[in-house]
Parts: C-alpha cells; structure tokens; sequence
C-alpha cells in the first residue's frame, strides 16, 4: 500500500540522514537517496492525500456529460481509473 | 465489473462513484449493455483528464492501442473533491475492492464469505468484505475471536505467553498483509502480580489480502467455482485462575472465483494505435 511505500521512503531517508551525520560523502547519499525514489516513483498516483482533484467534464456510457458535482453523493464520491473496458 | 455489485454499498454509504477509462463513448456504451453497468462509466479518449490527474502510464509506447492508459487506482475524495484516501498498487495487475475501501476505512461491516468455529475456550467467526474472489483483487479478511467471561487470550508484545496469531496458507499466490490487532487491554493478574497484555470478550482481528494472477488461482478452484482460502488461528487462553495449552485453530474462507474479463468490445469499436 501507498501508506507502506511512503513509511519505507521515510525510512531511507532516515538513513541518509543518519549517514550524512557520520559525514558520509554527499554523493554517496544522493545517490542512496535517488535509488530510494526511483524505487518508490515507479506509478504516479496524482494529486495528494488532502489536495483537491483537478476539475472534470467526461461524457458517460449514454453521452450525458457528467463533473465531479454530478457524480458526488453527500459525502463524498469514489472515483475509479482502470486500464480500459476494452481488454 | 465486480463495480456493479458494490455500487449500492457504495451508495448506501453516502458516496457517488465513477469510473474513468481512455474508451470511447461506444465502447463503454457496449460494455455497460453487456454488463448491466448503471453507474458511470466516463470516457477520457483523449486522456485528458488521466493527464489532468497526472496519471498517465509513460511506459506504453505512444504509437500503441494502449497509449492513454492510466496507472490503475482509486480516489476517495470529499465533497469538496479534496482527497481522503488513494488507493494504488505497485503491480498493475492488482488493484483495490471498492468492498475492502468501505470495510477499512468506513466501518462497513464485514459480513461475507462468513464461517463459524467453535474451539476450546473461544469462539471464532471467519469473514470477507467480499464473497467474490477475483485475480489480484485485494480485499478485507476478519476474524472474530468471542471469549467467554473472565478468559482472555494475549496480545502481540506480551512477554512470557503465547500471543494471539493468524497465519495465512498463500494459495494460488495470494498474498497477506499484515494483521491489524487492536489496541490490547493491560490486565492485572492478582494471583502472580504481573500485568499482561490481553484480549477480553469480543475482538475483531482484520488484514487485507491479494487474491494472485488467474493462472496460479484456476488449479485450486473447484469444479462448482469455489475457492477456499485457508489460515490458523494460534492463542492461548486463560482464566483468572488457570492458563490453558496453547491451541492452533484451522480457520478458512469460502470464496466463489470470478475471472478476469475476456469479452471485448465489436471489432469495429475497438481502439487502433497509430
């Protein structure tokens, strides 16, 4: 889960950090640092825990154009992006 | 789409929901025909919005039929359209039950694939936030221990005793995340004053699970469909008075197996690459 890959990436960076007190070389721990992201960055997931989601106008399966207002319920709204219906 | 059958689930809790592909209106028109899909199903061809999103698969050749696909994954958002919660996996081919989003994060209870057991000193009931098993979905497993008055059972951390522990046979290439304890009573016990760490009348135990791929699931599906995911629930239970010897409870889940969509849309509707 993201939450796991996010506590991993605060993990290695405590370690850079850790190393960079016992006066590691810098490009040591950048490096460290960049196989640590590179390791995490492989799927972008969009906007942030928190962050609004970009304004929407798609047309449905019957060609009614919906927005984020037009799905939402009263609390809230789940959106679910998926490879295709067509696979 | 397993969608469908969590969508008034989904309702009943106050959340609208749409689904979001690079498919055009008449792919998606044929598909919702064929599978009775009455929620949304918005069509982004251009992947505009998957862009918007930022979530574009880079990795797909451009001049492919797949060029526009996003990184699979769902938002829960508020009614401010702020994000709550994101739901993305590593490995494409696994993604999230709307069923385990609802149980984990909004208390629906977990009521499905349900099975009883009675074990010496407990009473254990097995559940899933789904009955459906589908490859690389990940969904909610609980278990239930139901003590009787003055036993518990130890929790994790406790030192000196056996802790409660659930272990999972990894059919087919499921995987098991961890379990989830909750937070344990510290209970006094008077006879040898010492203060351990415990559980005490009703406990609900839960951890999310990743049915694996269609090829490794299909040699342990039966001939009716179902699929049994099978663990062991290890405690030790005592009293005030007595402790008893450590048992191993067999526990299972009983599943019916769902494969991946294989029907596609007319030829003629279908995307072309450039």
């Amino acid at each position: 889960m993201l939450i796991s890959r996010l506590s991993c990436l605060a993990a290695e960076l405590a370690a850079a950090r850790y190393n960079a007190a016992k006066r590691m070389p810098l490009n040591r721990i950048l490096a460290l640092a960049a196989t640590a992201l590179v390791a995490q960055a492989a799927v972008a997931t969009g906007p942030e825990i928190g962050q609004a989601i970009p304004a929407f106008s798609m047309p449905d399966q019957a060609g009614t154009v919906q927005t984020l207002k037009s799905v939402i319920g009263p609390k809230g709204a789940l959106l679910v992006f998926y490879r295709s219906a067509d696979w | 789409m397993e969608l469908e059958r969590d969508y008034k689930l989904v309702q009943k809790r106050g959340l609208g929901l749409a689904a979001i592909s690079y498919d055009s209106v008449a792919v998606l028109r044929d598909f919702a025909a064929r599978k009775k899909i009455t929620f949304p199903l918005l069509s982004d061809p251009d992947s505009r919005v998957i862009r918007a999103f930022g979530i574009l698969n880079e990795s797909v050749k451009t001049d492919s039929a797949q060029y526009g696909i996003p990184y699979p994954g769902t938002y829960l958002v508020d009614t401010q359209g702020k994000v709550v919660a994101k739901y993305f996996e590593q490995d494409m081919r696994e993604r999230i039950s709307a069923s385990a989003i609802l149980a984990g994060r909004l208390g629906e209870p977990i009521t499905a694939a349900h099975s009883s057991v009675q074990a010496r000193h407990v009473a254990l009931t097995t559940a899933a936030s789904t009955a459906i098993a589908m490859p690389g979905h990940r969904i909610l497993l609980s278990v239930e221990i139901d003590l009787p008055n003055r036993m518990h059972v130890y929790a994790p951390g406790v030192a000196g005793y056996i802790p409660a522990e659930w272990n999972m046979d990894l059919t087919g290439g499921t995987k098991a995340e961890p379990v989830r304890f909750p937070a344990p009573e510290k209970l006094y016990l008077k006879p040898i004053k010492e203060t351990a760490l415990v559980y005490r009348r009703k406990v609900r135990l839960t951890r999310e699970i990743t049915f694996g791929q269609e090829s490794a699931l299909k040699p342990f599906v039966s001939v009716s469909g179902e699929l049994v995911l099978k663990g062991s629930f290890r405690y030790q239970a005592c009293n005030d008075r007595e402790c008893y010897l450590p048992e191993t409870v067999p526990i299972e889940w009983r599943f019916q197996f769902q494969g991946m969509e294989r029907e596609r849309a007319p030829v003629e509707l279908q995307r072309k690459g450039r």
